[in-house]
C-alpha cells in the first residue's frame, strides 16, 4: 500500500515537473521568438537586405528560475553540437517583461549594424534605435507598450532630426542636384550602401586602423553635412558636360563645406571629364581648395555587374 | 522497394537542410534576467563584488547593487554597467 502512494506521489511529482518545465520553456521560448523575429524580419528589409547584412548572432534566454537553468544547459548543449560559438552569460538587472521586450528587438537590430566600421558608434546606436522603432511601429504582433517605449528610446537620440531628414525623400530634393529617377531617401539609397560597400573593399585590402579612421571621418563629415546642407551629391547622367559644370558651380556656390560627385556604368567617363574640366579653371575664382576622396567598387545593378564611383570633393576656403 | 524509393528523397532534403543549418553557424549569447530581490544572491553565486573602484563600462560612473544594469562575467575580466537604457543598451556589444 506504501508503495503504491509513494509511486502515486512519485508520478504526481514527475508530472508536475514536467509541467513546469514546458511552462518556463514555453516563456522563455516567447522572449527568444521576439529576438529572433525581429532579426528575421529586419534581413527582410528593403533597405537592410540591400545592405546586404547577415544576421549571425542568437540568444538563450535564462529567466533564473530553476527549471529555466535546466533549459538554458539543454539550449547551450545543442549550440555547441551545432558549432556555434557560447559566450559566457549576460546577467541583466530590472527589467519588466516590456523593458525585455524592447531590450531584445533593439539588440537584434543593432546586431545587424554591429559590423558597420565607417561611420561613428554614436550614430550607428542612434540609427539601430530608429530601426528598432519603426520595426516596431509596423510590426502588428509588438505590443502597445513596447512600441511607446522604443519610440521614447529613439527620441532622446542626438541624431533624431539627421537621421529624419535622411530617410525624408523631399528633402533629398535639397541637396541633390539631378537626381535620377530610383532615388527615394538619402540614408538607404546612398550614404548605407556606400559605406557597407566600402567597408568590405577596405576589409579585402586589410586596410589599415588608420585608414579606416579617414573614411570613417570623411563619411560622418558628409552625412552630417548632408543634414546641415553643407554638402550636396551631384549626380552624372545623360545631361551635357556644359551642363553638370553648371550645376558644379551652383553647388560650389551654394554649399559650404562639399560636394559629392557621383556616377555608375558609362557615366563614369562623364564624371571624370567634368572633374578634369573643373581642376583646369584655377580655383582662387571659387576662393576656395578642392580636395577629393575617390570611392570606386563594382557592384550589381539591375542584374550586371557595375562599376559605382563616388568622388567626394571637400572645400577648404583660401585665406 | 518502392518504400526505399520514396524515404531516399526525404533522407537528402533532411540531409541537405542539416548541413545548411550547420554550415551557419552563429554566435550564442545566453541571456538571464535578473528581479530587484534575486540580485545580490546572484552576484554572491558568481562571486562577484561591488565596492567604489566599480565603475561602468560605458559611461564610466560608479556602479553600486542601486544602479546595476548589466554584468558580464568571463575568466579574464567582469564587466560592469549601471542602470542607464543607453549603457545597458550597449551591453550586448560589448559583451561581443
Amino acid at each position: 500500500m506504501i508503495a503504491l502512494i509513494a509511486s502515486l506521489i512519485a508520478i504526481v511529482v514527475f508530472v508536475l515537473s514536467a509541467f513546469l518545465f514546458i511552462l518556463f520553456w514555453s516563456e522563455d521560448s516567447r522572449l527568444e521568438k521576439y529576438y529572433k523575429l525581429t532579426a528575421k524580419d529586419i534581413g527582410k528589409t528593403e533597405a537592410i537586405s540591400k545592405i546586404g547584412v547577415s544576421f549571425k548572432t542568437d540568444v538563450i534566454i535564462d529567466s533564473g528560475h530553476n527549471y529555466s537553468r535546466l533549459r538554458t544547459a539543454i539550449k547551450k548543449v545543442i549550440s555547441r553540437i551545432r558549432g556555434h560559438k557560447i559566450l559566457d552569460t549576460l546577467l541583466v538587472f530590472n527589467r519588466n517583461s516590456t523593458e525585455q521586450r524592447a531590450f531584445l528587438i533593439f539588440e537584434a537590430i543593432k546586431g545587424t549594424f554591429f559590423h558597420i566600421e565607417l561611420l561613428d558608434a554614436d550614430f550607428i546606436e542612434d540609427l539601430a534605435k530608429y530601426y528598432a522603432f519603426r520595426y516596431a511601429s509596423e510590426t502588428k504582433s509588438v505590443d502597445k507598450d513596447v512600441k511607446f517605449l522604443l519610440r521614447k528610446d529613439f527620441e532622446k537620440t542626438s541624431n533624431r532630426n539627421c537621421i529624419a531628414k535622411l530617410m525624408d525623400p523631399k528633402y533629398s530634393e535639397k541637396v541633390v542636384l539631378n537626381p535620377p529617377p530610383e532615388i527615394k531617401s538619402l540614408l538607404e539609397e546612398i550614404v548605407l550602401p556606400i559605406v557597407t560597400e566600402w567597408s568590405e573593399e577596405l576589409k579585402g585590402r586589410n586596410a589599415t586602423h588608420a585608414e579606416k579612421e579617414r573614411f570613417k571621418s570623411l563619411f560622418m563629415e558628409n552625412t552630417k553635412g548632408l543634414c546641415h546642407r553643407t554638402w550636396c551629391i551631384l549626380f552624372i547622367g545623360k545631361l551635357t558636360i556644359d551642363e553638370y559644370m553648371s550645376f558644379f558651380n551652383q553647388s560650389v556656390r551654394k554649399f559650404s563645406k562639399g560636394v559629392m560627385l557621383a556616377a555608375r556604368g558609362g557615366n563614369v567617363r562623364y564624371l571624370l571629364e567634368l572633374w578634369n574640366r573643373a581642376c583646369e579653371i584655377p580655383q582662387s575664382r571659387w576662393g576656395v581648395k578642392f580636395h577629393a576622396t575617390d570611392i570606386v567598387y563594382q557592384k550589381p545593378y539591375r542584374g550586371y555587374p557595375v562599376v559605382w564611383y563616388y568622388k567626394f570633393v571637400s572645400k577648404e576656403k583660401i585665406a | 522497394m518502392w518504400i526505399l524509393f520514396a524515404i531516399f528523397p526525404l533522407v537528402a532534403i533532411a540531409g541537405i537542410t542539416a548541413g545548411y543549418k550547420l554550415s551557419r553557424k552563429k554566435v550564442v549569447l545566453p541571456i538571464r534576467f535578473v528581479d530587484e530581490e534575486d540580485k545580490k544572491k546572484i552576484l554572491e553565486a558568481n562571486g562577484l563584488k561591488l565596492d567604489e573602484n566599480t565603475k561602468c563600462s560605458v559611461c564610466g560612473e560608479t556602479v553600486t547593487l542601486e544602479n546595476l544594469g548589466a554584468v558580464r562575467s568571463t575568466p579574464s575580466e567582469t564587466i560592469f554597467i549601471c542602470s542607464k537604457s543607453d549603457c545597458v543598451n550597449a551591453s550586448l556589444i560589448i559583451s561581443l
